[in-house]
């Protein structure tokens, strides 16, 4: 029983992890906390973004998503629609494969 | 300046067009990271601005009260709207002229540590009352972002219909973020910036001003609270300070 019980926990961590996806965006243009506030806004409210973090500093945003959903166009346009330059996407994780 | 806001106030028998011409020109933009200075930094589609602020010429008991918004409609288009409502110590509260712009951001050059952009306005300016004319409105604004320094320059030409005289606003600002002196690795932190600008304001065939405003700003996370104090540079009794709230959305 205890050993059916830990297969099914495994079972739901794999199921998990296989719909996880890493991204990071290396964004030009963010100046100020609005910048960073209104992209964070965007971002979180599409279809398949779990979290959302942005670094001023470092001017990147880590992104983490379903497997395959946003698409990374979509990603790159909604930085566009929120005034910056999306300059490189890169997928980091994807724990699917 | 001097004579000008005094002949303005206590002699009833001139027209006091000029005063408020003067002090609205004064009054803090609608949509800017400056105190008054416009600003050519994106608004997102679909989000907006919006701010209160109110310019004061101290000696007098009299001031501008502005309400702003500027909304996002695109990436590079955002409209802007302006509602100066005038305190007097001598005449009845009025409100003034709408101020109505179209922002279009013609140029955009981003980097890791910034940004320059070039953006047109264009507008107008609309009464609301019979004995107010309206202006139509056009000008430039840039904006040169990089590391901790803000740079905003812009020129606002008014050209008056009927009687109202033509006029102009030219501003340039520089902010510097005093904190934090590097931003966290991840998140926010609350930012206090420097602000100084210099403003100029001219109405055709009547007056010019320049003044220095000095001013502090705090931003956190989506407010910002600031104010300023302008001192006139042709005369001292032209100072105005602006006090102003935004809330981005």
């Amino acid at each position: 029983m205890k050993k059916q019980l830990l297969m099914a926990l495994g079972l739901v961590v794999a199921i998990g992890q296989a719909q996880a996806r890493e991204v990071e965006i290396e964004v030009y243009g963010m100046t100020c906390a609005f910048c960073v506030d209104s992209l964070q806004r965007k971002l979180t409210k599409m279809d398949g973004i779990k979290s959302v973090n942005v670094s001023l500093k470092e001017k990147r945003v880590l992104l983490q998503t379903a497997a395959d959903s946003p698409s990374l166009d979509s990603i790159r346009q909604t930085v566009v629609d929120a005034g910056f330059t999306p300059e490189k996407i890169t997928v980091k994780d994807q724990k699917s494969q | 300046m001097r004579s000008l806001l005094a002949r303005s106030v206590s002699a009833l028998a001139r027209p006091p067009a000029v005063f408020w011409g003067m002090l609205f020109l004064l009054s803090a933009s609608v949509h800017g990271m400056g105190l008054r200075a416009f600003v050519a930094l994106p608004v997102d589609a679909n989000g907006g601005v919006l701010r209160l602020a109110y310019t004061g010429a101290e000696d007098y008991g009299n001031g501008v009260l502005s309400a702003g918004l500027a909304l996002g409609l695109a990436p590079r288009h955002a409209l802007l709207f302006g509602l100066p409502y005038r305190f007097s110590s001598s005449q009845p509260d009025a409100v003034a002229p709408v101020s109505l712009l179209y922002r279009y951001t013609q140029w955009v050059k981003d980097s890791p540590h910034g940004t320059r952009r070039l953006a047109w306005l264009a507008g107008y300016s609309v009464p609301l009352s019979t004995d107010q004319h309206g202006a139509v409105q056009a000008g430039l604004v840039y904006t040169r972002f990089y590391r901790r320094h803000e740079l905003d320059a812009d020129i606002l030409y008014q050209y008056g219909q009927a009687s109202r005289p033509d006029s102009a606003r030219i501003d340039i600002s520089w902010q510097y973020r005093l904190s934090p002196r590097q931003h966290p690795q991840w998140g926010l932190a609350p930012q206090l910036n420097t602000v100084l600008e210099l403003n100029g304001q001219w109405i055709r065939s009547q007056a010019v001003n320049r003044q220095l405003t000095a001013g502090l700003q705090w931003v956190w996370p989506r407010w910002v609270v600031e104010g300023g104090y302008g001192f006139g540079l042709a005369r001292s009794d032209a100072d105005a300070w602006v006090l102003s709230v935004r809330y981005h959305f």
